[in-house]
């Protein structure tokens, strides 16, 4: 008699609890009604932007791929080349969901991970904005690693590099590859410093998690 | 609001249940009072097990006697990897090192902390690289994943608790690998230093989540050439890779797929021949449901269903009851699950382990007791014992020569799957499974008496310059037909008379939806392998562009003659005008051995007469035919320019095994006028140079 009173117990426990939880995570419907709505820009995009979405939502629609329908615009950068024709965008920062505030730009698209901001022109972003990568055939924002690489660097490249104030992230010897961090303020300018001396250096979009199979 | 409540109040039930049950026999073993020998025992009913390992008589991998394995259904008697007699004859993975780059792992699990390599895990977690070495890979909440793979290789034997890795005596360290990536780290350094390391064998029971072509990273590709090739002192480690659990759109997971049905060879990752692939296969010694099929596959192992009704892997799970895959399953859990069975009271085990991620440490534990038997094996070598010791099986099953996917996605005529093909040399194989369903004990008596000298390694990919001898260059007009079973048919000769250990091939199309499209590649030896099915649904936003294919297909096959590759439109959804526009061939393999004496590097080139001989302007790209009457054993030619006072204007670089040839000179100095001397070198298949290159004035007159 004893155990199943403590049963019942237990279910007017949890009962309690997960009202409370319910109570507490109204961003669950909050995300929701952010689906849609806010990932359209009302604003008129600037004649050198890019807008997205369109064609690729109109064509795919009658497919078996789903791709959300986005439009959103953005400035690319001219002047760096990502992999697979992806594009860095100059007015779009990543920032992990839970630093997200509205006052910080209107908010594009989200992912499991980062939400993604039309920066503000008259605001400097703050710290933890990433740089963002466009992907015009998924029609998805990435955020860029604050991790550079360069390529063909021999042991003497290397010494004169962290010699010179860099810090290195990683070092594969026998592919010659130097990885130097950096921060996500700072990215791009080492990125435009190590190209403007002739050196192979790429950029890293971050990538999707692993699917363990 | 969602049911919070329910799963939890479904496992506080069977808890206090639990907790008037009797206490089962089994959880009375100790090392003590064991019985010497295992007994298999088919019931679930939790009764007395007299094995030293418990769980053993459940594991169906290992011995399959009909079992449930904790599920409704049974597997089918003698559909396991003929492990039982390699055991006994104490073959047991001793000492061989594998890492297990996965979710990282219960450490203390005492049914492996025995085989656990101190010191030696990873944990790529942590944001500063200097941090990821001897870190604890003790995983996070729910990620029991890496737990469950590293027993399935290593857990211990004959230790009164549990059951038994296919490796029992090997060692392992975890690394604690898949994660969420931070922006302030890179997941490509990661991904290079998990390839690295004092280990004979790698497994990755991981893969990408997208469902298009996904770009390849060149430095993965060549870190894994790196590995097979300078790790364990050179004879190579082995990666073992999991083929992924998309077939029959049953993963959503995949980043904006349905109607998806995947193949090896949408991963880049999948496709080098420096990893075994993994398919997996269930209790009743088919191909399981979710197993993604592919021309990468090598060979396949079992890896079982859901562990509800079919049977799943038995193996090691986080202790407890509050986190694992004993807790996961609140829908429809396992008889073995929330510690409601008496066999596994603590949830240290879990039944419903399944994928291909459990086929692959299945593998990589065979490989281990190979390695033991025989540690000289290279990982050719072992990739070859694998291959001809795997059994075919499912060898009268019709039931996928037709489209998984039903009627409307089939081309009527045209067969979606070959199943198995006997190559021209005789091997047989199968997208679905590889060589075949591993074979323990065949492979460790193959390992202990094993002579074969499978040669140097050899690919069609000048070692200097990475250009590919085989590429069709720019097609023009090769347009591939809509909804045709004919489709387009393209051919190119290779003069390497390799013994074939797999082929690569990079192609470009413009068509706007390669989820239509087939590609076939027919050897010289008119096998046709299927690189990728009609119909696949993988992603159309992603344009085939240098897009890498592998097949194993034509293993041992000769590399000699005419290529051809096929593409066909499975779909009549109106695309006109799409065409195949470049593809390369890469083959991997070896030469024939040749009899000791009758060596016979090439000497001096003769007989060269560059025609015309031309006056160059800065667009015009000269055009030499090369006549050399001793080309027999040349491999390639190679080409270097020098000005009147000898300097080097284009250093020596590769040009194909053909008589003719042109060329772009490179640097400023070739640009004004003056007399230029051409040098040209034969090279022959065991890189030696011809020792007196061909040297030719050449007068130029810019207009």
């Amino acid at each position: 008699m004893k155990k199943y009173f403590f049963i019942v117990l237990f279910f007017v426990f949890l009962i309690m609890i997960n009202l409370w939880i319910a109570k507490k995570n109204p961003s669950e419907k909050t995300a929701e009604l952010l689906l849609t709505p806010l990932m359209r820009i009302a604003q008129k995009a600037p004649s050198d932007s890019i807008i997205t979405g369109r064609t690729p939502a109109s064509t795919v629609a009658a497919k078996t791929h789903y791709v959300p329908h986005v439009e959103h615009s953005f400035s690319p950068d001219p002047n760096v080349t990502l992999d697979r024709g992806q594009i860095l965008t100059l007015d779009i920062g990543a920032i992990p969901k839970n630093l997200y505030k509205p006052e910080m730009g209107e908010l594009i698209s989200e992912d499991k991970q980062y939400k993604y901001y039309k920066k503000s022109p008259t605001r400097d972003s703050p710290e933890g904005v990433h740089p963002v990568a466009y992907n015009p055939s998924k029609n998805r924002f990435r955020p860029i690693s604050s991790v550079v690489h360069l390529k063909n660097v021999n042991e003497g490249q290397r010494q004169e590099i962290l010699s010179a104030g860099f810090e290195e992230y990683y070092f594969d010897q026998k592919l010659k590859i130097l990885f130097i961090q950096t921060s996500a303020t700072e990215v791009l300018d080492v990125y435009q410093v190590f190209k403007d001396k002739g050196l192979s250096v790429h950029l890293e979009i971050l990538a999707l998690p692993l699917k363990a199979h | 609001m969602k049911m919070y409540w329910l799963p939890l109040a479904f496992f506080i039930l069977q808890s206090c249940v639990k907790d008037e049950g009797q206490l089962p026999v089994a959880a009375n073993l100790s090392p003590g009072n064991v019985a010497p020998t295992d007994v298999v025992e088919d019931s679930d009913a939790p009764v007395i097990v007299v094995g030293t390992d418990p769980l053993f008589a459940q594991s169906w991998h290992l011995l399959n006697t009909g079992q449930t394995s904790y599920s409704t259904n049974p597997g089918t008697a003698g559909e396991d990897v003929n492990i039982e007699e390699v055991h006994a004859l104490l073959h047991r993975g001793t000492g061989v090192r594998i890492a297990v780059s996965d979710t990282g792992v219960d450490t203390t699990h005492p049914d492996l902390d025995d085989n656990e390599i101190a010191d030696s895990h990873r944990n790529y977690i942590f944001s500063n690289s200097s941090d990821w070495h001897g870190a604890d890979p003790f995983p996070s909440d729910g990620e029991a994943h890496g737990t469950a793979v590293t027993g399935l290789i290593a857990a211990e034997g004959w230790n009164g608790v549990g059951s038994r890795g296919v490796a029992p005596e090997a060692l392992w360290s975890a690394f604690r690998y898949i994660q969420d990536y931070s922006p302030g780290t890179s997941s490509i350094a990661m991904h290079l230093d998990q390839m690295e390391g004092d280990f004979d064998i790698f497994n990755y029971s991981y893969g990408s989540r997208e469902c298009g072509f996904t770009p390849l990273v060149p430095s993965s590709h060549a870190k894994l050439l790196e590995g097979v090739t300078t790790l364990r002192g050179g004879k190579g480690a082995i990666y073992v890779q999991s083929a992924g659990n998309g077939f029959l759109a049953s993963d959503n997971t995949l980043e904006g797929c349905t109607g998806y049905y995947a193949n090896t060879n949408i991963d880049a990752e999948l496709t080098s021949p420096h990893k075994i692939i993994v398919g997996a296969i269930n209790a009743l010694g088919l191909k399981a449901s979710y197993s993604t099929p592919g021309s990468g596959i090598w060979v396949s192992a079992p890896g079982g269903e859901d562990g509800t009704t079919d049977p799943a892997m038995v193996t090691t799970d986080i202790q407890g009851c509050s986190q694992g895959l004993s807790i996961r399953n609140f829908l429809f859990p396992t008889a073995f699950d929330f510690g409601s069975h008496a066999d596994n009271l603590l949830c240290n085990y879990t039944n419903s382990m399944n994928g291909t991620s459990s086929a692959a440490p299945v593998v990589s534990g065979v490989i281990a007791l190979m390695l033991e038997a025989n540690s000289d094996l290279t990982f050719r070598d072992v990739k070859h014992i694998l291959a001809m010791t795997a059994v075919p099986i499912d060898l009268i099953a019709l039931n996928t020569l037709n489209h998984p996917g039903g009627g409307a996605l089939d081309l009527l005529g045209h067969q979606y799957d070959l199943r198995w093909t006997t190559n021209n040399a005789g091997r047989p194989f199968s997208n679905f499974y590889g060589f075949g369903r591993v074979n323990a004990l065949e492979a460790v008596n193959e390992a202990l008496i094993y002579s074969t000298d499978l040669g140097l390694y050899a690919r069609t990919i000048d070692p200097n310059s990475d250009l590919t001898y085989y590429d069709s260059g720019t097609l023009v007009g090769v347009t591939i037909p809509d909804n045709s079973i004919t489709g387009i048919v393209n051919s190119m000769t290779s003069f390497h008379n390799y013994i074939i250990e797999a082929v690569q091939v990079e192609f470009t199309t413009d068509h706007p939806k390669p989820s239509e499209l087939a590609v076939h590649l027919i050897s010289p030896g008119l096998t046709t392998s299927r690189l990728l099915n009609i119909n696949s649904g993988v992603d159309d936003n992603i344009i085939a562009t240098s897009t890498l294919l592998m097949t194993n297909a034509f293993y041992n096959e000769n590399s000699e003659g005419t290529w051809s590759i096929q593409l066909i439109d499975g779909s009549n959804t109106d695309v006109t005008a799409a065409s195949l526009t470049n593809w390369k061939l890469i083959i991997h393999g070896h030469k024939e051995p040749i009899p000791v004496g009758s060596e016979s590097p090439p000497t001096a080139i003769t007989g060269l007469v560059p025609n015309p001989l031309i006056s160059l302007s800065t667009t015009v790209s000269p055009l030499f035919t090369i006549t050399d009457p001793a080309n027999a054993s040349v491999l390639r030619y190679e080409v270097s320019i020098v000005d009147s006072s000898n300097n080097v204007v284009a250093d020596w670089y590769s040009i194909q095994n053909s008589m003719t040839f042109t060329t772009t000179l490179q640097g400023t100095n070739v640009f004004a006028d003056g007399t230029y001397t051409v040098k040209v070198r034969s090279v022959d298949i065991d890189e030696e140079v011809s020792t007196i290159p061909f040297s030719l004035a050449w007068t130029v007159n810019i207009p």
